[in-house]
C-alpha cells in the first residue's frame, strides 16, 4: 500500500463515526427475533417460518397448528361423503384500532356435518384465538413503542364437487410486512384432510415438483431481470427452495397442483408471497390411484 | 455449526459498522439499510452451516449484505446503469475549490459502485480479492474501480499530500 492509501485509512479512521440509533436498534430487535438452534435438519425448516416477521407470537402459533392437524388428522376415518357446495361464513371478527396498534381479524366456519369439518373450524377457532390473544398481549407490552398489525382473512380457493380448499392468509406489520398461509384440503370424495404426504406414493414427486419450480423461477428471472428467487443463489446454493410432505399446496379448479410460497420463503422479502402452477400430468406417476381419478376424472 | 446462536450474535456486533457502511453505500438511506441488514442477518443465520471457517465470517456476511442490497435496488430501479456511472464518473465530486470537503464529503459523494470500493478498501482494510468476492465482479474491475476512485480522492486531498 503507497503513501497515500495510508494517510487515506488513517483519516478515515479518525472520523469513523457510530452507525445510527434506528439502525442499531434494528439489528438488536433481528437478533433478538432469531429462533433458537435446533440440532439436525428440522432447524431450516422451522427458521424460514420465522423469517424476518417481527411479530414472535404469530411464529409460535404458525408452527404449532400444523402439526396439531397433523395428529388430528391421523385419527380420522372414512367418513359419509361431504355435500356438492360446502358454505363458509364468518361466524366472529375480531377488530382493534388504535393510533399505533390495528388488529382485523375474519374467522370463518366451514358449514357441514362430518369430522373432518370439525375439526377444520376447531383449528380455525384456535388459531384466530391465539393471534388476537397475543395480539393484545404485545400491543399492550409495546403500547407507543412501536406499531403494529395483523389481519386474517379468508377465502375458498376451490369447491368442485370432489375436492375443497379454504385457504387462510395472515398478514402482520412491525416496521417490515409479513404473510403466512394456511390451507386446510378437504377430498370431499371420502370426507378426509388431505396434505401432501397424503397424496404422494413415490417421493421422487417432492423432486420433479422442485425441479419445475426451479425451472418456472428461471425462466421468470429471465424475462425480467428485477425478479429474484434465491435458486443457484451465489451464496446460499438452491437449498432454500424446499417441497416436502408438509407443504402448503392447493388444486388449481381444472386440478392442475399449485404450490404457495410465503414471503421470504424462497425469495428476497420484497417479492412477497408468490404461487407456482405445475400441469397434473407432470405428477401422475407420483401420486395415489385416488386422486389421479379425482385429477383426470 | 461452527457458532452457536450467542457468538452469532456477537460477530454480528463486532461487524455492525462494516455490515452498516456498506449496506449505505449501496442504498444511501438509512432506512433502507437497516432493512438490508436485517435481512441479511436472517439469511446469514439460517444458513449458518454454510460457513466452514469462523474467520471467513466477515467476507462472508458482508457478501451477504452485499447480494441482499443488490437486490433490493434492482426492485426499487434506483442503481444508476454502468454507462452512466462511466460518463459521470470524471467530475463526480462537486466541490467548490475555495471552500475545501472533508474526506467524509468526497466519498459519501462518489457514486455507485466506486463508494462500495472505496469503503470496503478504505474501510474495512479488505483486499482486492476479498472486495471482488463480496461485490461479485471481478479482480480487474476492482482494480479499475478502485483507480478510478482514487484519482477523485487524491484530488481532495491534494493540499495534504503536497504538505
Amino acid at each position: 500500500m503507497n503513501r497515500k492509501d495510508k494517510y487515506i485509512r488513517e483519516k478515515l479512521n479518525e472520523t469513523k463515526e457510530e452507525i445510527p440509533a434506528s439502525v442499531k436498534n434494528k439489528i438488536e430487535k433481528t437478533l433478538n427475533s432469531l429462533p433458537e438452534q435446533k440440532r439436525g435438519d428440522s432447524t431450516f425448516v422451522v427458521f424460514r417460518k420465522f423469517a424476518i416477521a417481527c411479530l414472535c407470537f404469530l411464529f409460535v402459533a404458525i408452527i404449532l397448528l400444523p402439526n396439531i392437524s397433523v395428529t388430528y388428522a391421523e385419527t380420522l376415518e372414512k367418513i359419509p361423503v361431504l355435500k356438492e357446495v360446502i358454505k363458509v361464513v364468518t361466524i366472529r371478527n375480531y377488530f382493534y384500532d388504535d393510533e399505533y396498534h390495528e388488529m382485523n381479524i375474519e374467522v370463518p366456519k366451514v358449514e357441514g356435518d362430518s369430522e373432518s369439518i370439525d375439526f377444520i373450524n376447531a383449528d380455525v377457532e384456535e388459531l384466530t384465538k391465539y393471534i388476537a390473544d397475543k395480539f393484545y398481549e404485545e400491543a399492550n407490552d409495546l403500547k407507543d413503542e412501536a406499531h403494529t398489525a395483523v389481519s386474517i382473512n379468508y377465502e375458498v380457493v376451490v369447491d368442485t364437487k370432489e375436492w375443497f380448499t379454504l385457504k387462510l392468509q395472515i398478514n402482520t406489520m412491525t416496521g417490515s410486512g409479513n404473510t403466512f398461509f394456511k390451507y386446510y384440503n378437504l377430498n370431499k370424495l371420502n370426507g378426509n384432510i388431505v396434505s401432501l404426504n397424503d397424496i404422494v406414493i413415490d417421493d421422487e414427486f417432492y423432486n420433479v415438483v422442485k425441479e419445475e419450480i426451479k425451472s418456472q423461477m428461471k425462466k421468470q428471472m429471465e424475462d425480467n431481470p428485477d425478479l429474484k428467487y434465491w435458486i443457484d443463489d451465489s451464496v446460499f446454493g438452491d437449498d432454500l427452495l424446499s417441497i416436502d410432505a408438509k407443504h402448503n399446496y392447493y388444486f388449481s379448479s381444472n386440478y392442475d397442483l399449485v404450490i404457495p410460497f410465503e414471503k421470504y420463503e424462497a425469495a428476497p422479502g420484497y417479492m412477497g408471497t408468490y404461487e407456482f402452477i405445475l400441469d397434473k400430468n407432470l405428477i401422475k406417476d407420483y401420486i395415489s390411484d385416488e386422486i389421479n381419478e379425482i385429477l383426470f376424472g | 455449526m461452527i457458532l452457536n446462536k450467542e457468538e452469532f450474535c456477537e460477530k454480528i456486533h463486532m461487524y455492525e459498522n462494516s455490515m452498516y457502511y456498506l449496506a449505505f453505500s449501496l442504498v444511501r438511506n438509512d432506512a433502507d439499510a437497516a432493512d438490508v441488514i436485517s435481512e441479511a442477518i436472517y439469511r446469514a443465520y439460517s444458513n449458518l452451516n454454510k460457513l466452514k471457517n469462523k474467520k471467513s465470517f466477515k467476507a462472508w456476511i458482508l457478501q451477504i449484505v452485499h447480494n441482499t442490497a443488490v437486490e433490493m435496488i434492482r426492485k426499487n430501479s434506483k442503481i444508476v446503469p454502468m454507462e452512466d456511472i462511466e460518463n459521470k464518473i470524471q467530475g463526480s465530486i462537486q466541490y467548490d475549490l475555495t471552500t475545501k470537503i472533508t474526506l467524509k464529503e468526497a466519498i459519501n459523494q462518489l457514486k455507485h459502485p466506486y463508494q462500495t470500493v472505496v469503503i470496503l478498501f478504505y474501510y474495512e482494510n479488505l483486499s482486492i480479492i476479498e472486495i471482488s468476492r463480496i461485490t461479485n465482479i471481478s479482480i480487474v474491475s476492482v482494480k479499475k474501480q478502485l483507480s478510478r476512485a482514487r484519482k477523485m480522492l487524491y484530488e481532495v486531498l491534494k493540499e495534504d499530500f503536497d504538505l
